[in-house]
């Protein structure tokens, strides 16, 4: 069968509309210009955003990607379009977020010559990728691109690129579409998990006093939270989240006990000390989790499922270890778990949370000494309680992160998008932009800081063009509220660099025609969320907090999980 | 303990493999002390061989995390005495 020639920069269009490819983020630039140009002819097929800033780019393809579960892409031109990718490539990395960033690079016989827009991005981007590939034939195109978005979404999830030379994106050749047939060994390696020790495990689980399930991103990756579900309500058994695991299991379920770590609640860390057994499932144990590590969990039995082994034994010891996707390894321990009443372990928890309603809560949700001033956990609360825990919640890095991790509630798996193993400030409206693109249906509200907003609000003019519907909220504490915070607790009060003039954010978000609002006093906070929720474009509401305020409980770095400080 | 650890790997042969498991060892600051690329029995399959000092936790570690590489078939670690000591049977037949 003979094959019609068609250009590299065309095969690569053909190659992402097979791969089933609806949205790209982007920008252009000299050496990716062929592939712009045949992308003209492709606006029925491709939906093109163009982004303020690369980085934009790579931050939407993986709020993209966190939305919806499928590949997020994104497109930038050779030497500084791709260097400014590097931040976002990062973050997905640590956040095993799948994105596919496509580069151009400069004529393959320039290559190492100092030549216009050359950068050597294969290896700038060789530790912050999980795969990537230079191609300079066109006829490559087609198999490089299957693999990348099969290494990108496969095992546990990551960030490729792929660059491609200006003359491979012209030379012309004959396109067929190959789909990527992974090798045998990797493939099975996926597909085994051991059937009679996952019965051993429902046994583990049904003699324990005192067990508990640990739920991180990994349940969201492999669709595994009706698994969850199951297994906590046929067993009865309090289910705890990581950062990154929020919204898998619904928090105003009677089973969840909260959200664990650093800032986590009261109940699940000290649960996590006091318990006989841990099932822990797609987390990592990531040192925000754990705490001192030698510390960590002293009374339990851990059974610890990830699908990359690499992560058993890492920083905390497993007894039982299964390597699988959550959502299989659960399907066979289920059916062994019997309810168990265990009222002891169920008062021990009620008790927590009484004591950080008391002591944490109830101060939290009051305006801050005696004013009339909103704190961040009234204003994350207001969209909690208004927004009925239905928006998918994107959250920005600091405080304001925290406050959303503390006070959301979240009914629906995929709600809360945040940048967690990197901590990337500026993440937030550019991801937030890409999953509102993902899941078009759902309310999108950004939750930022005054300057993490800054890294990236340049991102307002990609709303405006594209004319979506994302809600932003910013909490103004005129600071740098969480280093500020450690400045006050671990640096004697001394604030250095950390407070800041910020402009006029009505004037911005005027600038770009983005309905706005701003506010200072509690009394305004419901009627201005709900007009926010109600608007049916864009809104910017700018929430005056208080500066001084600190994100409470708080585990301090390297500490055990019951050094708690709550003050 | 530190201890001498060869580490032995089977990679295609593409330009960033190398460059990745070379940079398992850059991101723990631990030096190579010696490398080795050469031909395998299979075309387009090259051995990698690679010794340092480190802990045997810390070479284990990174031969789990290399294992999941792309364009990388086998990754195992050894102590130099016992030359030919594998620790795991070889799968792929090379
Ligand atoms: C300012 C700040 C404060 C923070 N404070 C806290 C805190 O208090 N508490 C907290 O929890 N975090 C906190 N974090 C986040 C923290 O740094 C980590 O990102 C987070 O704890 C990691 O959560 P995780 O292990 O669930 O997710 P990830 O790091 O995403 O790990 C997911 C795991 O799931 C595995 N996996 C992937 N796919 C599958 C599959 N199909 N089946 C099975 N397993 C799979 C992966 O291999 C991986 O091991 C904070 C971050 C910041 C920036
Ligand atoms: C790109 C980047 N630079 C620096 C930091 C360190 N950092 C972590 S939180 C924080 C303060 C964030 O301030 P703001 O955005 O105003 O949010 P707040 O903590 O006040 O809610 C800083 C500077 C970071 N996480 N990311």
């Amino acid at each position: 069968m003979k094959t019609e020639k068609i250009n590299g920069a065309e095969a690569l269009l053909k190659s992402l509309v097979n791969e089933g490819v609806e949205i790209i983020f982007g920008y252009p630039g000299g050496s990716i210009m062929p592939f712009y140009d045949e992308l003209y002819n492709y606006g029925d097929r491709i939906r093109h955003i163009l982004v303020r800033h690369e980085q934009g780019a790579v931050h939407a393809a993986e709020g993209y990607a966190r939305a919806t579960g499928r590949v997020g892409v994104c497109v930038a031109t050779s030497g500084p379009g791709a260097t400014n990718l590097i931040t976002g490539l990062a973050d997905a990395l640590m956040d095993s977020t799948p994105v596919v960033c496509i580069t151009a690079q400069v004529i393959s016989s320039k290559l190492g010559t100092n030549y216009f827009q050359e950068a050597d991005t294969i290896g700038i981007t060789i530790p912050v990728t999980k795969w990537n590939y230079q191609i300079t034939n066109a006829s490559e195109i087609s198999g490089v691109i299957a693999k990348a978005f099969y290494v990108a979404r496969s095992g546990r999830p990551g960030p490729v690129l792929i660059s491609l030379t200006r003359d491979a994106q012209v030379e012309m050749t004959e396109y067929r579409y190959e789909q990527y047939i992974p090798p045998v060994q990797k493939f099975n390696e996926d597909a085994e998990h051991n059937e009679w020790l996952c019965q051993d495990v429902a046994g583990m689980i049904n003699g324990a006093e005192k067990p508990l399930i640990i739920v991180g991103q990994g349940v969201i990756i492999s669709g595994a939270e009706n698994q969850v579900l199951k297994i906590a309500e046929s067993g009865n058994i309090p289910v705890i989240s990581t950062l990154m695991g929020l919204s898998a299991f619904p928090t105003t379920h009677r089973l969840f006990a909260g959200f664990a770590g650093m800032h986590g609640n009261i109940a699940p860390n000290l649960m996590t000390q006091q318990s006989d057994l841990i099932l822990a499932v797609g987390m990592r144990f990531s040192d925000r989790v754990t705490g001192d590590v030698s510390k960590y969990a002293p009374k339990a039995k851990i059974i610890h499922i990830d699908i990359d082994d690499s992560e058993f034994n890492k920083t905390v010891r497993s007894h039982v270890s299964i390597k699988g996707d959550a959502s299989r390894v659960l399907k066979s321990i289920s059916p062994g778990v019997k309810y168990r009443e265990r009222p002891q372990w169920w008062s021990f928890i009620d008790d927590k949370r009484m004591i950080e309603k008391e002591r944490i809560i109830s101060r939290d949700l009051t305006p801050v000494r005696g004013t009339k001033n909103i704190s961040m956990a009234m204003a994350v609360d207001a969209l909690a309680r208004i927004g009925g825990g239905e928006p998918v919640v994107v959250t920005d890095v600091g405080q304001n992160q925290m406050f959303s991790a503390r006070y959301s509630k979240f009914n629906k798996t995929r709600s809360m998008i945040t940048s967690g193993g990197l901590g990337t400030m500026g993440f937030g409206l550019p991801a937030g932009i890409g999953a509102k693109l993902g899941v078009p249906d759902r309310q999108v509200v950004v939750i930022t800081g005054d300057g993490g907003f800054q890294m990236s609000l340049q991102e307002l003019g990609t709303i405006m063009q594209s004319g979506i519907d994302v809600k932003i909220m910013i909490l103004n504490n005129s600071f740098l509220g969480m280093v500020r915070q450690w400045q006050e607790l671990f640096f004697e009060g001394r604030y250095s660099f950390t407070s800041m003039d910020n402009p006029d954010f009505m004037k911005i978000a005027s600038a770009y025609n983005i309905k706005c609002a701003r506010i200072e006093r509690a009394e305004d906070l419901d009627s201005k969320v709900k007009e926010m929720l109600d608007c049916k474009e864009s809104f910017l509401l700018e929430v005056v907090v208080d500066k001084r305020e600190n994100v409470f409980p708080m585990v301090p770095s390297g500490a055990p999980l019951d050094n708690i400080i709550l003050k | 303990m530190k201890k001498e650890y060869i580490l032995e790997a089977l990679i295609d042969n593409q330009i960033s493999v190398l460059n990745r498991i070379t940079s398992a060892y850059m991101k723990r600051q631990i030096s190579i002390e010696s490398l080795k690329l050469s031909k395998s029995y299979v075309k387009g399959v090259k051995k990698v061989v690679i010794s340092s000092h480190t802990t045997e936790e810390v070479i284990g570690h990174i031969v789990r995390q290399l294992n999941n590489l792309e364009d990388l078939h086998k990754v195992d670690y050894y102590l130099p005495k016992r030359n030919n000591h594998k620790n795991t049977t070889d799968k792929t037949g090379y």
